[in-house]
């Protein structure tokens, strides 16, 4: 028996130490030359992949930061943190942009916005844009069938119980996928530090405006009035806050909105 | 020179899995190896004394590069000769177990060994199930069958000469075909066994 | 603990229903396909590969800090035939009739791609007590796909249940559903059914 274990042992590890020495050449005669600051740096990315940067993922990202064909602040869901020590690699200065998020400007939900009609095709916001834009009556707002919830890598947008986008402030890393995905546009970027927002983007006239929904802002202009001009503006029967001349960050500029258009988000954000 | 440590390594890892596999499996296999050697040859004494009824022993003889398995009683006395005959069915090749009297003029009965016939067609030479009292009928017509003159087949009628049989219908070609090898073998089987004087 | 708790059923279950080799990552089709020609033979290519699978990915594991990137398939290969040899030789020795039944697809388990494909996606990257958990989820659920088509193919194509006779007597047996064609069709069925009723799940859970 000794004699066929040892045959067995001396067979098999003769054909393993053949294979191996061969995988061993092929392994440095094909050898790829890559720079070891490239998988340094993948590591310290977020490697969710979401394409912010407009590279192939963030192996490939990597890849182009060490060639010199990309900056580090493309990559908006980077950490300060990560930013630094990137740059530190690199051996480049970074500037440390502030954090930003997705807002949705809109508050047309099951209880505010007006249905018109049971929509009963493929439940995407892209695929109503076909049909008839879904159950909701306004043109302009979310169609609530989460398309943005899909394309999200990092979880933070959900449909709620009205059937309304809504952003995670302290998920979101700002990668904007969940802006190109809504056929809409409901969706903007803002920096964190930005907190009082018009949450509408109907463009309708007030009558319009106000039948199809409870929130709608209608161009009214009390707001503008408030602030005399300075940081809120109407154009199109729309009002949008001038982040820029509006300094009272959390605070709203009057009560009187007659339509409760006009939201403060993120109030415990600190930023 | 961290490459060339990288190298050593991986030929050291490969080398040494593909030992220790080896040396595990040898180790094993004496565990095992006489159970299956017995298995199979207790399955051949059992598949002898099938088709060959009424022997309690048998002797393997090799002739001419043919196996024959020789059956005697417990009086000592031949009771028949077996071998494989085996040949190209529908889809398979069909190995038949034969037994035969010392004489080799009637086979006194057979087993099929191996077949990948059509199930459910096909494979009917070995259980019919249509016939719910008698599955095996295709093999029994070959117990005590006069093959002095060759096997041969009849469709679809009851076969009245020595050395016929009934082909199945549905399954004509695979039927053919154990007759073939059946004739084919035992034509040179018999040729070899009575030319070598064994008993 | 628990949410450890959670984690260790999550492991295992997930091979039973949300991942199951079989049916969801449509893995290891070959045995599938061939050993469900009856309940018997399709429950034991699951006990082989059961066996097979923890054996295997408890080993992988344990080496996974060992084994260099570059030989990563041939070790890993290596490792599962060794078990396979065992198998084989420990079923042709014990059950011989079954082993005949089963013919080449025992080592063929060699490339199953259920084995390499665990070792690679989960036992190259997990504790040694993850991966076996995982192994024993992938391998019970590929044995109880494998056994429910093979009895299915059974009953249909012969009319018994592990040799049990179950449709009566008059029952013609369909004898294509034993054949090739109707591995894939009788597949094909369950996947579907499977699908849909994931759907049907999500909808519900939705609400």
């Amino acid at each position: 028996m000794f004699t066929t274990i040892l045959y067995a042992v001396l067979s098999m590890g003769g054909l393993g130490l053949l294979f191996s020495v061969l995988i061993a050449l092929a392994n440095k005669k094909l050898a790829v030359e890559e720079d070891p600051r490239i998988t340094e740096i993948a590591e310290l990315l977020p490697n969710a992949n979401c394409g912010s940067c407009g590279y192939a993922g963030c192996a490939n990202f990597a890849e182009n930061l060490v060639g010199g064909k990309s900056q580090i602040n493309n990559c908006s869901v980077c950490g300060n943190d990560a930013k630094e020590t990137i740059a530190r690699i690199l051996g480049v200065d970074v500037q440390t942009g502030e954090h930003r998020v997705a807002v949705v400007f809109c508050q047309g939900g099951k209880s505010n916005a007006t249905k018109k009609g049971d929509y009963r095709g493929v439940k995407t916001c892209l695929a109503t844009t076909f049909v008839s834009g879904g159950e909701r009556a306004c043109n302009y707002g979310c169609i609530g069938y989460g398309d943005c919830v899909t394309a999200c890598p990092f979880d933070a947008i959900h449909i709620n119980d009205e059937g309304l986008a809504t952003v995670d402030r302290k998920k979101c890393t700002g990668c904007g996928t969940c802006v190109s995905a809504c056929p809409r546009g409901v969706i903007e970027m803002h920096p964190i530090s930005h907190h009082v927002f018009v949450q509408c983007k109907n463009i309708d006239n007030p009558k319009v405006a106000r039948s199809v929904c409870k929130h709608a802002c209608i161009g009214c202009m009390i707001c503008e009035r408030a602030v005399q001009g300075v940081g809120f503006k109407v154009t199109n029967n729309l009002a949008k806050v001038d982040h820029v001349q509006y300094t009272k960050e959390l605070v709203l500029p009057t009560d009187k909105c007659p339509t409760k258009a006009i939201v403060i988000l993120g109030q415990a954000d600190e930023s | 020179m961290k490459k060339m440590n990288k190298s050593i390594y991986l030929v050291v890892v490969l080398t040494v899995t593909a030992a220790i596999s080896g040396g595990i499996l040898a180790y094993f296999d004496s565990f095992t190896s006489k159970r299956i050697a017995d298995f199979q040859k207790s399955e051949q004494v059992k598949s002898v004394q099938v088709v060959l009824p009424g022997s309690v022993t048998s002797e393997s003889k090799m002739l001419d590069g043919v196996e024959f398995f020789i059956g005697k009683d417990d009086a000592g006395k031949p009771v028949g000769v077996a071998f494989v005959a085996t040949g190209a069915g529908f889809q398979s090749t069909i190995k038949v177990l034969v037994g035969m009297d010392p004489t080799m003029q009637t086979i006194l009965a057979m087993k099929i060994m191996e077949q990948a016939e059509t199930p459910g067609l096909g494979t009917k030479i070995v259980n019919d199930q249509t016939n719910k009292t008698n599955p095996g009928w295709f093999i029994k017509q070959f117990e005590n069958l006069s093959v002095a003159n060759g096997i041969s087949y009849l469709k679809g009628q009851k076969p009245s000469k020595p050395g016929e049989i009934q082909a199945i219908t549905g399954a004509t070609v695979s039927s053919a075909a154990v007759v073939n090898l059946l004739n084919a073998s035992i034509t040179s089987n018999r040729e070899i066994f009575l030319k070598s004087g064994v008993k | 603990m628990s949410t450890g708790k959670v984690t260790v059923w999550k492991d295992f279950a997930k091979g039973l229903w949300d991942e199951n080799p079989s049916l969801r990552m449509l893995l290891g089709c070959c045995p599938t396909l061939a050993m469900t020609t009856s309940a018997i033979n399709g429950f034991s290519m699951g006990i082989a590969v059961i066996f097979t699978l923890i054996c295997s990915s408890a080993i992988i594991s344990l080496m996974r800090n060992l084994i260099p990137k570059e030989v990563r398939i041939a070790t890993y290969i290596i490792i599962i035939s060794t078990f396979v040899t065992v198998v084989d030789r420990t079923m042709a020795a014990f059950l011989p009739a079954i082993s005949k039944a089963m013919g080449p697809f025992i080592p063929l388990i060699v490339v199953n791609c259920i084995i390499l494909g665990r070792a690679e996606a989960f036992a190259s990257k997990n504790t040694v007590g993850r991966s076996i958990i995982d192994a024993m989820g992938m391998s019970i659920g590929f044995t109880l796909t494998l056994t429910f088509l093979g009895s299915l193919r059974e009953l249909i194509g012969a009319g018994t249940i592990f040799s049990f006779q179950i449709m009566p007597e008059s029952f013609i047996p369909w004898a294509v559903i034993v054949l090739p064609p109707g591995a894939f069709l009788m597949l094909g069925l369950i996947i579907g059914t499977v699908n849909w009723l994931n759907t049907q799940i999500t909808k519900k859970t939705a609400h």
